[in-house]
């Protein structure tokens, strides 16, 4: 019985609290709402690029009379695709197909002799994710059922002795990934969507709702040891009040931002090295025009990263001053957090973010981790215009998140610690006139 | 020491607060001068903290208005908060920032000039008292310790007006009796002016040269203790704020 009287009063207590109303019954909803909103958006756009059939062009390099006439038609006619024989202008190719599959007449020949076939596939895409990556699959699948059948119809009978491991698996395919003018191997555009997809996304997630947690906690901490309000009435102007306390829980975070930056180019520099491993040549992250990891692009990076942060700082004390205590702070912070990452789940779900537009642009624009990932995207693949958006786009979410945080500073709600106590007052103010 | 006509340091009008549609103050109006210490007296959820608060420019008033030296706590912010010094009721240290940390922090905020921080520092460590124990942190200290580095921060800073709320709540008689020492002497040292609240009338006979009762939001009466005691034919301050709010409720 009493602890039922116990149950009942925490119940009671709590469900009164608006942090914990809103964070553990609307901020989920919210939260899911949203992430379903971005994830659609994201499956929608790898969707559309695989919606209609791919259009298919094969090439028939270094052609023998002997033996590629069949064997090209045959597999063309299985992928309705058209047929190319000698050289050709592979640019103009790709832009006109979605994929461009290399036969060469030894390949062939092999294949018709029994023999493993090397054979090189150039597939397009709009967008370099994981999800965008597995759908070069489906060209590939198409093109080894066709060889398949050619061998069942053709070769079998030819060479009823063919190893059971060439039938099973006749081709060995070379995928090239064609993205943005730009020709790069399928472990390269891996190690690319891993480099910013998942390093970016998972490890800023912890960074920036660590710090947020520590902004968002100060004023909670000063409203709870009763230290605010001689705080409040000390000779200084609320902006600098901020950025002190933001510039403050930024020099802890220091630590986290160099560990962050240091263990970023270390991932970045080992995946590139998976990537180029078989040259040896120059290590690159990414793309075979040679994009490389340079000191500029960790910088870029690094000076992104500590904008971001100190943005997502900025967010998080406002999250404190709006917050009644410790507990609310704590949990608005973690919903603010979330909503801010959810640019960075929608790259790891696939979306390319510079590529979308309309409303949902607009709405990761409200996001200043939109713009940590234009900036480490852009030095990654060496796009000055994309770092630059990045940059700026950071700078002028501080100048918002510091200038409303200033204001509310200097209002009276910081002392208690309530938007929802200024919105009432407000009525109670206009009860009063009337 | 008693005020003389126009030579009001604060003057505070008509001041309205209303908190979820309920007044907690209305109207609440007086004055106070130079090297004067206006003691403000009522039971708990009199008005008293709202008031001072809107003094200082913590909480903003819905009606009326605050001079301190012809500024304006909203719209003239730092230069009016430069000449100003608070103690909240239940003011709170950094538990891990030591006594003289502290006080130099505060002191920084109020000059730029690092000869000026040191003497501030060095006349709060005088008012505080705590010697050693000034280099040890703060959340180490007992409450009355507390309350003694939170008045010499107040004071340090030579503020030309003094708001303190409930100085001496929750002290023994002996840093009681410190503590007033310290207020009285601060204000003759240097003729500024003090404004506090209490709900010890012995405390405040003993401090304030004049007194309003507040009840329920509203001034029932002003004048020295003297005039209070004489006014409602009471023996003290206490008998005289019972007989002004019309007797215990």
């Amino acid at each position: 019985m009493k602890i039922k009287t116990i149950a009942v009063k925490e119940f009671r207590e709590l469900i009164k609290e608006r942090t914990v109303l809103l964070g553990m019954i609307v901020g989920p909803i919210m939260i899911f709402a949203i992430l379903s909103t971005v994830s659609l958006g994201a499956v929608k756009q790898v969707q559309e690029q695989i919606a209609a059939p791919p259009r298919i062009a094969i090439v028939i390099t270094s052609p023998n009379p002997d033996n590629t006439g069949d064997v090209a038609s045959f597999i063309a006619s299985r992928l309705n695709a058209d047929l190319y024989v000698g050289a050709v202008n592979e640019d103009e190719l790709i832009r006109k197909y979605d994929s461009i599959v290399y036969l060469t007449s030894d390949a062939i020949e092999n294949m018709t002799m029994g023999l493993k076939a090397h054979i090189r596939v150039l597939a397009k895409v709009k967008t370099l994710s994981f999800l965008t990556i597995s759908t070069v699959q489906n060209v590939i699948a198409v093109l080894e059922n066709a060889v398949h059948e050619y061998i069942a119809e053709n070769v079998r009978q030819v060479y009823p002795q063919a190893s059971a491991s060439f039938l099973s698996d006749p081709l060995a395919v070379e995928t090239m990934l064609y993205y943005k003018g730009r020709v790069m191997s399928e472990a390269e555009a891996m190690s690319t969507v891993l480099g910013t997809g998942f390093a970016v996304t998972i490890a800023t997630l912890i960074l920036v709702m660590a710090s947020m947690q520590i902004a968002a906690t100060s004023m909670g901490i000063e409203r709870e040891a009763k230290t605010l309000e001689i705080l409040l009435t000390l000779p200084i102007e609320g902006r600098d009040l901020v950025l002190g306390k933001v510039l403050g829980v930024s020099a802890i975070t220091l630590l986290g931002i160099l560990s962050y930056v240091a263990g970023m180019s270390v991932y970045l520099y080992s995946i590139s090295r998976l990537a180029s491993a078989p040259t040896g040549e120059e290590v690159s992250v990414g793309f075979t025009g040679g994009i490389t990891i340079t000191p500029q692009s960790v910088v870029y990076i690094a000076v992104s990263t500590i904008l971001a942060l100190i943005v997502a700082l900025a967010i998080g004390f406002l999250a404190g001053i709006l917050s009644q205590d410790v507990r609310g702070a704590q949990l608005a912070s973690s919903y603010i957090g979330l909503a801010m990452m959810l640019p960075l789940f929608g790259v790891f779900f696939g979306l390319d973010l510079t590529g979308v537009t309309g409303p949902i642009r607009v709405l990761l624009y409200l996001s200043p981790m939109t713009f940590l990932y234009y900036t480490v995207w852009g030095s990654i693949i060496g796009e000055p215009s994309i770092i630059t958006q990045g940059l700026m786009g950071l700078v002028v979410h501080l100048a918002i998140w510091v200038t409303i945080s200033s204001r509310l500073m200097r209002s009276e709600e910081v002392i208690y610690g309530e938007l929802g106590s200024k919105i009432r007052r407000i009525l109670a103010k206009r009860r009063l006139q009337h | 020491m008693l005020a003389l006509m126009g030579d009001e340091e604060v003057i505070v009008d008509g001041l309205v607060k209303v908190f979820d549609g309920v007044e907690a103050v209305s109207g609440v109006s007086f004055r106070v001068s130079r090297g004067e210490i206006f003691g403000l007296i009522g039971p708990n959820g009199a008005g008293k903290t709202t008031t001072l608060r809107m003094i200082v420019g913590l909480l903003k008033p819905n009606r009326g208005s605050v001079r301190v030296f012809g500024l304006d706590p909203w719209r003239d912010g730092v230069r009016f908060r430069r000449i100003i010094s608070y103690l909240p009721e239940d003011a709170g240290v950094y538990k891990h920032m030591s006594g003289r940390y502290f006080l130099r922090f505060n002191a920084s905020l109020y000059s730029d000039d690092p000869r000026v921080v040191d003497e501030m520092v060095e006349y709060g460590a005088i008012l505080s008292g705590l010697g050693k124990d000034l280099d040890r942190p703060m959340g180490k200290y007992s409450k009355g310790m507390k309350r003694r580095i939170l008045l010499a921060r107040t004071f340090m800073v030579k503020p030309r007006l003094a708001v303190l709320d409930e100085p001496t709540s929750g002290l023994d008689v002996n840093y009681s009796v410190a503590v007033r020492r310290m207020i009285k002497e601060y204000v003759e040292e240097n003729n500024a002016t003090v404004i506090l609240s209490s709900h010890n009338m012995l405390e405040v006979e003993y401090l304030c040269d004049r007194v309003a009762f507040i009840n329920r939001g509203v001034i029932v009466a002003e004048g020295t203790p003297e005039e209070l005691k004489r006014r409602y034919k009471a023996d003290n301050l206490e008998e005289a704020f019972i007989e002004a709010i019309g007797g215990v409720y």
